[in-house]
């Protein structure tokens, strides 16, 4: 009955939706592969805080002014309970359109991707920041005696809780939820949970006059401690990843010996997109490099990465994929040859080509230049030559690689003791 | 006694509002008449068990109230209707009525026919899927009434219930409260019209204390021409014996 009538329905009938347009459009990279799909759906989280804890405190400001909990102080039944229920609604109205969102993609992602689900440690961090906004949004609902005010305080205190929070955005195969954080996320969120279900009733539900100002005051303390806790434990709690070991089983695709590709299994969904790439990888670097038998994701074969390819997919295609798979050429060749340059121009003048070289081969196996989306971290590097290059034909790009290349292998090494 | 205050000492702070009072709720209905600020309303708190008494007993249903546990339990015996109740006003009447009855435990199996009941009892049957809060002040004051008695309550405490009502409300109003919904009733009021038309009894509360407690037909007696000159007089006047 109260969960029917709530006025958070209201919440919830846009909320709902959104969140499931959110993860659904945009971006196909998680379909198939449930760690991705699992931080996707739990992304829209930090936007959805902001409305939830306004529209918990606005329906709590409200619901205090009913005067129905003060009502309770002459029922058999405890205020305490009394407020359990409303706080049980306000959780269920909280975490509801996310499960639907998660049933979404549970179901879109069912046939592609390999046995197993959603990975709790991904989705459980999202629950705990709702509940942790819920809570305290309740809270302060109860504590406010404008309206505005309780909805602008519960928005702000989640926006701070959920921006601080650091929830993971992207699950790269070789790394996992780290438990530590997960569960000091969710002790935050009990702690919220608590606060949500004492604080109200000390406030306005154990005797009909409002309640002191000493009162109010320890309230008022015991919420922003709340917020405290959950800040705390966000931030005190390590990393929200840590590595994860290497299967002892890859997903392998493709000819045995020739454009090979190995993945996580978590990625083999991938497969069908990287083996194309990879046979397109060899045929534009013969005549130049030695071919690849095999193409290895990233964690699999090495731990440098050197060798090895990312599939990064969330809004830049295959670019980064192709520049793993360049770097795989270029590092084998180049890696055994490298030294401390002998001057600063040297070294300089072997940057620039391996950069050129990297950025001509990545475009040749992505099939184009850099996406326009695609942004360089710490400013784009001076491809000039390279794009020169891709505008010759392929019997004079060729002959190009394998200049820069020799120059690279040529660089002067400075004596070393 | 087996309802009714005990030598009852009530106060907030360092104020007494109620010194002594004793009185017994026999059954029918009760107005409790009296100025503004004169302990009505802490006097029906405390009767219901919101507010513990400083000294003094509270008794329900022939067994004093000492502990949390005996107001629990005294509470199933008591239906209350404060001056502004709560409620919420996207709940329909019956709604309404059920969240009372669960609040007042009313045992889940007898919840739906004792809500029914209730909600015959105001006359709302026909108005129960109606809103709260698009009901009219009159009609809301029933819906209140029906929270109050659901469970069949021993004691009813209504306190100013027709404060803010029209007069043709205010007329209906009295007309369910004569129809005697709980077996003992007991209103408050500052409207001695509202005493004159559905009391039986009368008790009169100045300064924390009682002056009078009787029956209507004794209040103004042979010295008063109405009852609203023997009430003046007991209200400005010097204290007058209690007649029990």
């Amino acid at each position: 009955m109260g969960l029917r009538r709530s006025p958070l329905v209201w919440w919830l009938l846009p909320a709902t939706p959104l969140w499931v347009w959110m993860t659904m459009s945009h971006q196909s990279s998680w379909r198939g592969v449930w760690p991705s799909a699992s931080t996707w759906v739990a992304s829209p989280v930090t936007y959805a805080a902001i409305l939830l804890g306004g529209a918990v405190a606005w329906v709590s400001s409200r619901r205090s002014k009913t005067g129905i909990l003060q009502d309770a102080t002459v029922a058999r039944r405890s205020p305490f309970a009394v407020n359990a229920v409303d706080v049980t609604i306000v959780l269920i109205y909280a975490v509801l359109p996310f499960l639907i969102a998660v049933v979404a993609v549970s179901l879109r992602n069912v046939g592609p991707a390999p046995d197993g689900w959603l990975w709790p440690g991904y989705l459980v961090p999202a629950v705990a920041v709702l509940a942790t906004c819920a809570a305290t949004s309740h809270v302060l609902g109860y504590l406010t005696s404008s309206t505005l005010l309780a909805v602008l305080s519960g928005a702000g205190a989640s926006l701070i809780i959920a921006f601080y929070t650091a929830m993971p955005i992207a699950a790269p195969p070789e790394l996992r939820p780290a438990w530590e954080h997960v569960g000091a996320l969710c002790a935050a969120a009990a702690f919220s949970l608590a606060v949500a279900l004492v604080v109200p009733v000390f406030v306005v539900g154990r005797r009909p006059e409002p309640a002191s100002g000493r009162t109010r005051a320890l309230a008022l303390g015991a919420t922003a401690l709340a917020v405290l806790v959950a800040l705390v434990a966000a931030s005190s709690s390590g990393p929200s990843q840590v590595t994860r070991p290497a299967p002892t089983h890859l997903a392998c695709a493709g000819v045995e010996g020739e454009s090979r590709v190995c993945t996580w299994p978590d990625h083999a969904a991938y497969l069908d997109e990287l083996v194309p790439l990879a046979r397109r990888a060899n045929q534009v670097a013969a005549g130049v490099f030695p071919p690849e038998s095999t193409f290895y994701e990233f964690g699999l074969e090495d731990n440098t990465g050197a060798k090895s390819f990312k599939v990064l997919a969330q809004g830049h295609g295959l670019w980064f994929t192709a520049g793993g798979m360049a770097d795989t050429f270029i590092n084998r060749v180049t890696l055994r040859h490298f030294c401390t340059a002998a001057s600063e121009s040297d070294d300089a003048k072997r940057t620039r080509d391996i950069t050129n070289l990297e950025y001509w081969l990545q475009s040749r196996i992505y099939g184009g230049n850099q996406p326009g989306d695609v942004v360089d971290v710490g400013g784009s590097p001076d491809t000039s030559e390279a794009r020169a290059a891709l505008r010759r034909s392929g019997e004079e790009q060729r002959v190009w690689g394998e200049a820069t290349l020799s120059g690279i292998n040529s660089t002067p090494c400075a004596d070393t003791p | 006694m087996d309802f009714g205050l005990e030598e009852l000492v009530q106060g907030y702070g360092r104020k007494r509002v109620l010194d002594g009072v004793t009185m017994e709720l026999a059954e029918g209905v009760t107005g409790l008449l009296g100025p503004n600020g004169a302990g009505k309303t802490t006097l029906m708190r405390t009767l219901a068990t919101q507010l513990p008494p400083r000294a003094g007993h509270v008794v329900i249903g022939g067994r004093t109230v000492k502990r949390r546990r005996d107001a629990l339990e005294a509470r199933g015996r008591i239906g209350y209707l404060s001056q502004s109740f709560g409620y919420d006003p996207r709940f329909s009447v019956r709604e309404h009525v059920e969240y009372l009855a669960w609040l007042r435990e009313v045992p889940s199996n007898l919840r739906r026919a004792l809500v029914s009941e209730a909600v015959a009892r105001v006359g709302l049957e026909r108005d129960e899927t109606t809103r709260m809060g698009a009901l009219s002040g009159g009609m809301r004051q029933r819906a209140g009434i029906a929270g109050a008695i659901v469970g069949t309550p021993a004691l009813l405490i209504l306190d100013e219930p027709t404060v803010g009502l029209d007069p043709e409300q205010r007329a209906s109003f009295r007309d369910l409260v004569r129809s005697r919904p709980a077996p003992r009733i007991l209103l408050s009021t500052h409207l001695i019209e509202d005493v004159q038309a559905m009391a039986e009894r009368v008790v009169v509360l100045t300064e924390g204390q009682i002056r009078y407690d009787g029956t209507l037909a004794a209040f103004a007696g042979s010295r008063y021409p109405t009852i609203e000159a023997a009430y003046l007089s007991m209200v400005s006047g010097p204290v007058e014996e209690v007649t029990l």
